[in-house]
């Protein structure tokens, strides 16, 4: 070995002292200040309200003040755009919804980022199930009327969404490619724009949030049929899941926190520690409760195995929808 | 008697102390916003409301209404005093009351757009206590053929805005029109002459294009008439409108409540285009449609009114039936969604309380906002007599700041200053951009709701005609468009013997 690469080998040594040395530092001293909670879309949504129900739990756990950074626009990927750019150090954090790295990457020609390396798994937070509506003029009582229905009339059916890949649209498609019926897309501006048309009757049916659709439904002015995931929500539980007659349906907004890739696992780690304390709060299990969304927890492991796993379901509805623009 | 007892439970409800604070709060608070160009009710309405979680609901309501009819009363004195339209319902406010504003008469406006925003605010008020849920079933009978043919109706009107040349009116609908279509398609997904740019991916926002056209272009057109360096307006008048000003605002703050109301009722746009509906109106039926875009006082009052009903009936679908007629209210059934109420049909029924101190704290916050905002104006036309120079960076710097929070980007900005120059381009062909941005706002919704109308008829386009409604305001569209050339034909005609002569 000559001088000089052992001179080199004691530098590497050095370094990677220094460097593991300071990886424990940022743990110990993380966090010492205030963490941005970045969320993809405009204030007073369904993931704005969850993100604030959360965020002064999380600033108390941690120490710190989470701050909500709303980053709307082009499907959450401005958003998350923000935070696969940031610096991988723990302060700024992502509230993912399903289309920046799940749907978005199959819909879109190109992403600003890349929806598999450029971020790290934290938390799966919340599933936010849809609920299978009716017009009460559409004689059907259970999806398997429905289904007969769709067969019986082919083509007449339409059903609305909140938008070109919103879960309400891909749980249609996934229900259409699941029963082999043909129904027609009715694309708006988000839920609120859509809830017109619906309560008239001038489109049939709808895959919407129940919390949404929660009032209309006591109302009488909309007949549900079936919940999106595969168990009962609490909220309504005289409703089976579609599931029971379509083995395997499974549609809802899954919902989670990221970081930038290359985030130190401590920091991780102790991010996961303290969301999941979050979630089991009373206070924030309540709201989630009232509010019809369903809280999962874990690993970052588990979070990595799920988006891969709904990654992968949701690349084949797209693609045999025919939804990604030309 | 059934309205009396509910509405005793509705003043119980809104009188308590509290409530009283909260709802002079939400005015205070929408007012200033509105003040503040570009800084809008949902911002606010958005950074308030994790702080609503702990209050009551009634209370919560009451204070995120406020705000809202706040915003769009302040709205107006910025479009009045520096032609900044902020909300979209302003923008004709801008035309007449800015140029009141430049001949002294400031005071004048804004009083006019007070008093005729409080006559509409109690008009709409009891209408909304007499007749919600008939009502709301009217709005149920709107489909989307129906809207696309009231936004075609609102288009021809559009052309009566401008006080120039036909033709280049009709340029410039046709600019708001393709300005309108970049964004990402709602039914196909499809970006369009969105260059890859995700920023412009939703959509050029409404703030941005009217802050540059109207506000940036007016500062650099002043800045070179002047030399940069005078005051805005030589000499402010009188601050109160005089007897003749009174005599001609009555009969378009009327028309305007009545045209405000009837339109705030259909939640797919119909609050948006009473302003316009009222300003073209006025300008028509006006004997003075001659002053109209120099400072005609109807031009003030009629839109001014217009808007302030529509913001309160637009509450109807909101409460009766659950459908947010526009950001705002998608806000705020958010609120009540965290407030463990379910808004909808139910709302009437099982929360009493709510919807009835609502609905009264509507007109004492509408009487905040005059007691307010009289004893401001004086306040307001001094601001005229600051030095311009001191001015225009004021508010260059404010309009920097509300597009930026619209949606906390800082492209948005650039893009502002980018038709800032547009305005000024245009400012100096005699380009008026009120009918641009009129095209801008109704051509999207245009194309949607037509596609979605041809969607669920399976491609016919007699669903257009088939349907009564439809048919009837079509037929209307026709009639307005005969009427909006047929002078312009005389006109040019005119013209041309003029030049042979």
């Amino acid at each position: 070995m000559t001088r000089a690469s052992r001179f080199g080998v004691l530098l590497a040594v050095v370094l990677g002292l220094i460097g593991a040395d300071t990886g424990l530092a940022i743990a110990q001293e993380y966090p010492s200040r205030p963490i941005q909670l970045i969320v993809p879309f405009a204030p007073g949504g369904g993931s704005d309200i969850i993100a604030r129900i959360i965020s002064p739990h999380l600033g108390k756990l941690l120490g710190q003040p989470v701050v909500i950074d709303n980053r709307p626009g082009a499907g959450a990927t401005i958003g998350a755009n923000v935070v696969a750019k940031a610096a991988p150090d723990g302060y700024t954090l992502l509230y993912v919804t399903p289309g920046v790295q799940l749907t978005n990457p199959y819909l879109m020609k190109k992403l600003p980022y890349d929806p598999v390396s450029d971020f790290a798994p934290i938390l799966p937070l919340v599933v936010v199930p849809n609920v299978l509506v009716v017009h009460p003029s559409v004689p059907v009582k259970s999806v398997k009327d429905l289904i007969e229905l769709a067969r019986a009339k082919p083509g007449t059916l339409n059903f609305s969404s909140s938008g070109i890949g919103s879960s309400s649209h891909l749980s249609g498609e996934l229900f259409k490619q699941m029963t082999a019926t043909r129904m027609t897309h009715i694309a708006y501006k988000g839920t609120g724009a859509s809830l017109q048309d619906l309560l008239t009757g001038n489109v049939q049916l709808a895959f919407e949030s129940l919390n949404v659709m929660l009032p209309h439904i006591k109302a009488g002015a909309l007949r549900a049929i079936a919940v999106t995931t595969p168990e009962r929500s609490p909220v309504l539980p005289d409703l089976p899941p579609i599931a029971d007659t379509l083995p395997g349906f499974d549609a809802a907004a899954f919902n989670y926190v990221s970081a930038r890739a290359g985030t130190p696992r401590p920091v991780i780690e102790r991010l996961n520690r303290e969301l999941n304390a979050v979630l089991k709060i009373p206070e924030v299990r309540d709201r989630f409760l009232s509010l019809g969304v369903t809280s999962i927890g874990g690993t970052p492991e588990d979070l990595d195995a799920r988006i891969k796993r709904e990654s992968l379901k949701w690349k084949r509805v797209i693609e045999v929808s025919g939804a990604r623009p030309e | 008697m059934d309205l009396l007892a509910n509405l005793l439970v509705g003043i119980e409800a809104a009188l308590t102390p509290l409530n009283l604070f909260y709802c002079l709060a939400g005015v205070f608070v929408g007012t200033l916003v509105g003040v503040l160009p570009g800084l809008g009710p949902v911002a606010t309405i958005a950074m308030l409301l994790p702080a609503t979680f702990a209050l009551p609901p009634v209370s919560a309501l009451i204070m995120l209404a406020g705000i809202y009819y706040g915003a769009q009363y302040g709205g107006s004195t910025t479009a009045i005093l520096v032609n900044l339209p902020g909300e979209t319902s302003s923008v004709v406010t801008a035309l007449d009351g800015y140029q009141m504003a430049r001949q002294g008469r400031a005071g004048v406006a804004l009083a006019t757009a007070a008093i005729g925003s409080f006559v509409a605010g109690t008009f709409a008020t009891i209408v909304l206590a007499v007749a919600a849920p008939p009502l709301a079933n009217i709005a149920l009978k709107f489909g989307p053929a129906e809207y696309f043919s009231l936004m075609v109706l609102g288009l021809v009107a559009s052309v009566v805005l401008a006080s120039g040349s036909l033709l280049k009116a009709i340029g410039m609908i046709v600019l708001g029109l393709l300005l309108g279509l970049v964004g990402t398609d709602v039914q196909s997904g499809t970006e369009r002459y969105t260059f890859g740019i995700p920023q412009i991916a939703d959509g050029i926002g409404f703030v941005v294009v009217a802050m540059g056209m109207f506000g940036l272009g007016e500062i650099v057109r002043n800045l070179e008439r002047e030399g940069g360096v005078t005051l805005l307006v030589r000499k402010v008048t009188n601050l109160m409108p005089t007897r003749a000003d009174v005599k001609r605002m009555v009969a378009p703050i009327v028309r305007g409540t009545l045209l405000g109301s009837a339109l705030g009722i259909l939640p797919g746009g119909g609050a948006m285009l009473a302003s316009f509906a009222s300003y073209s109106l006025e300008k028509k039926v006006s004997r003075h449609g001659s002053e109209f875009g120099k400072g005609a006082i109807e031009g003030v009052a009629g839109p001014e009114s217009a808007n302030n009903a529509g913001a309160q009936t637009s509450f109807i679908p909101m409460l009766t039936l659950g459908i947010p007629s526009n950001p705002v209210m998608a806000l705020m059934i958010g609120a009540m969604i965290i407030q463990g109420i379910q808004p909808g049909p139910s709302v009437m029924v099982e929360q009493p309380r709510l919807f009835w101190g609502l609905i009264v704290s509507m007109w004492i916050g509408n009487l905040f906002l005059v007691v307010l905002n009289l004893p401001l104006i004086g306040l307001w036309v001094r601001l005229c007599a600051v030095p311009y120079h001191l001015l225009y960076p004021a508010i260059l710097v404010f309009c920097a700041i509300g597009v930026y929070s619209v949606n906390n980007t800082e492209f948005d900005v650039y893009l502002m200053a980018l038709f800032g120059v547009l305005g000024y381009v245009f400012a100096k062909l005699e380009c008026e951009p009120a009918p641009m941005l009129l095209g801008f706002i109704l051509g999207p919704m245009m194309e949607e709701y037509l596609r979605r109308a041809l969607l669920l008829s399976r491609g016919d386009p007699m669903v257009l005609l088939v349907r009564p409604i439809s048919a009837t305001i079509l037929v209307m569209a026709a009639l307005a468009l005969i009427v909006v050339l047929s002078p312009a034909i005389r006109k040019k005609r005119q013209a041309a013997f003029a030049e042979d002569l």
